[in-house]
């Protein structure tokens, strides 16, 4: 199994042009109906995804994931902006760009009174240069259910064949979009291990998670998004800088629980707040304000009871973004 | 997942367009699956290999050959005699093929595929919507044809051989008769939210399309009005291109006089063709 950090100082040592984005997405809009019941479900998404990374778009339910990647994949047409993969944009030249690339949907069927092995073989019929049908059940773990019908398959063994069918083609661009929902945990670290393989022989790669570990454990970049629009992006390590930490702890005494007093400790990020007897402060330097508390807890001879100290996280980022109400 | 083999992804070199499988391959593929499809639902092939046939028979029997032993009725037959029989039996079959194993069976494809997420699911490879919508076809427009073949074979043997007086009318007739019951059905299934659902909207344009053709009344014995209506219901024109080919209508002068059916049909092409563009849904509206 090859193995691959998640955050590579140089992660494509071998690309001439590691920047060059595989996919360019600029001022990109998708909007449902017309008139009246006109709903904007993408609005105004700038990205750009480099050769060789695994992008992962994370997002609220409703936040336009699976709207702007249906664009991207060729699957619709943008109603505004422009859309380009492999330098081809993906609706119109979708007959150039669709061999190039794998696609796993969030929901997907296949006829049900076909067996594992007959749709695979379906599926290889329509692709040109490809690994075999029994090559792509079993790189997804399939293999013994070569003959089980798909009705008689388990969701997480549908999913699996699904993703099965994205990777058959050796696609340069593999689209997952929630790729491990109702998988097990096992299930779902094998699931990983198969797309840190894809990324170590340089495939590019898209990906729609609820999973914020499946996020961090695989992506190169995220972007967050939310109304319609890219939030945050950068790595996990920009992203989570974006979010300030958190320090909680319970005391009686006055010059630790006293929220004007503790205004002045350094690296804050906003006013100190009391909930449920707790203090909480809110910190852009964990380190340098939670210094800060402890000496000042030392020189007034307090206990801080409960104490709890987190650095700033992708939940939080994600919460964070979640809460906010865009214009 | 308890074992997961080392991934062996072999990307294309960077630019190099991928190799793409043919047309004829994607659609290959497709059918084959398709074929598998149709023999293992049995409701479908029972109702295309032997409901169509025995139906058009007894229908056929009975409307040219009535119980009283009376003279024949209807199907534009000129006479009685075995031959016209047979063809009339022919187009009977053709008539019941288009509307049950055609338009009725590909119908029901096209919503279960759309229902379960089949279509959508296919239209994320490489295979084009039309490669799709034929492959959907395929089976059953082959299960025509071998009818028609045995048909043509069976009442060969029974009768006398089925006369050919004009074989392009006839290849028209059956072909343009395919297209067009193959692109309603694609309209229809549109406008059809489940497969049981489909059993009620596909009735309207069976109805239609099978009594009002003129094989089962001849147009003429119709009222005038509802007779000139008929003309240009969807079967007519097939059912009037079949007859010329087969010999059946006494009619003598060449396609001048089928410049009628023609019209109907390319209007009903036109129209179904719209339809499809119009209606086809390729998943389910949520």
């Amino acid at each position: 199994m090859p193995s691959r950090d998640p955050h590579p100082t140089d992660p494509h040592p071998t690309d001439p042009h590691p920047t060059d984005p595989v996919i360019s997405v600029t001022g990109l809009r998708r909007q449902y109906r017309a008139g009246v019941q006109a709903f904007e479900a993408v609005r105004g998404v700038d990205l750009h995804v480099r050769r060789g990374e695994l992008f992962a778009l994370l997002g609220t339910n409703g936040a336009g994931k699976t709207s702007l990647l249906e664009v991207v994949e060729g699957l619709a047409p943008a109603t505004a902006g422009e859309v380009r993969v492999l330098g081809l944009n993906p609706y119109r030249r979708r007959a150039d760009v669709r061999p190039r690339i794998g696609i796993m949907l969030q929901e997907a069927g296949f006829p049900a009174d076909l067996t594992t092995l007959e749709t695979a073989r379906m599926w290889h019929g329509t692709l040109g240069e490809a690994r075999s049908a029994q090559e792509s059940i079993a790189v997804v773990g399939l293999a013994g259910r070569e003959d089980v019908p798909v009705a008689s398959l388990s969701g997480g063994e549908r999913r699996r064949l699904d993703l099965a069918l994205a990777v058959m083609g050796r696609p340069e661009v593999l689209f997952l979009d929630e790729p491990t929902t109702g998988l097990d945990p096992q299930s779902r670290r094998a699931a990983w291990d198969l797309v840190r393989g894809l990324l170590a022989d340089g495939v590019t790669i898209v990906l729609t998670t609820h999973y914020l570990e499946e996020a961090a454990e695989l992506a190169d970049r995220i972007a967050i998004l939310h109304e319609g629009r890219v939030a945050r992006t950068g790595t996990l390590a920009e992203i989570v800088a974006s979010e300030p930490a958190s320090i909680r702890y319970r005391t009686s005494t006055a010059a630790l629980a006293d929220l004007d007093l503790l205004s002045g400790l350094p690296a804050l990020a906003g006013w100190p707040r009391s909930t449920g007897g707790a203090v909480e402060l809110e910190s852009v330097d964990l380190q340098v304000t939670l210094s800060a508390v402890l000496v000042r807890a030392q020189d007034a001879g307090a206990e801080l009871t409960d104490l709890d100290a987190s650095p700033a996280s992708l939940e939080r980022a994600f919460l964070a973004v979640a809460a906010e109400t865009l214009p | 997942m308890t074992t997961v083999p080392a991934p062996t992804a072999r990307p294309l070199a960077a630019g190099r367009p991928a190799a793409r499988a043919t047309r004829a391959a994607r659609v290959l593929a497709l059918v084959r699956a398709e074929m598998l499809l149709l023999l293992r639902n049995r409701t479908t092939l029972l109702s295309a290999v032997v409901l169509t046939p025995v139906g058009s028979v007894f229908l056929a029997g009975n409307i040219l050959v009535p119980p009283d032993g009376g003279a024949p009725t209807g199907g534009g037959v000129a006479t009685g005699s075995d031959p016209a029989l047979g063809s009339a039996v022919l187009i009977m079959l053709l008539m019941f093929a288009l509307t049950i194993v055609v338009y009725a069976n590909i119908t029901t494809t096209l919503v279960s595929r759309r229902e379960e997420l089949v279509l959508k699911r296919l239209l994320s490879g490489q295979p084009s919507r039309a490669e799709i919508i034929v492959a959907c076809a395929s089976p059953a427009v082959l299960v025509l044809v071998v009818e028609l073949l045995l048909g043509a074979v069976a009442l060969a043997v029974w009768f006398d051989p089925v006369r050919l007086r004009d074989a392009g009318s006839l290849l028209l007739g059956v072909v343009g008769g395919v297209v067009l019951f193959v692109l309603l059905a694609v309209a229809s299934s549109g406008l059809t939210r489940t497969v049981e659902s489909a059993q009620l909207t596909t009735m309207p344009i069976i109805l239609v399309a099978i009594m009002l053709s003129g094989a089962v009344v001849p147009l003429e014995a119709l009222p005038d009005v509802v007779g000139r209506v008929a003309a240009w219901t969807p079967m007519h024109p097939v059912v009037a291109l079949t007859q010329h080919g087969l010999g059946v209508t006494e009619a003598a002068g060449g396609w001048s006089d089928l410049a009628q059916p023609l019209a109907a049909l390319a209007l009903w092409l036109a129209i179904a063709a719209f339809g499809a563009l119009r209606w086809m849904r390729w998943e389910p509206r949520r």
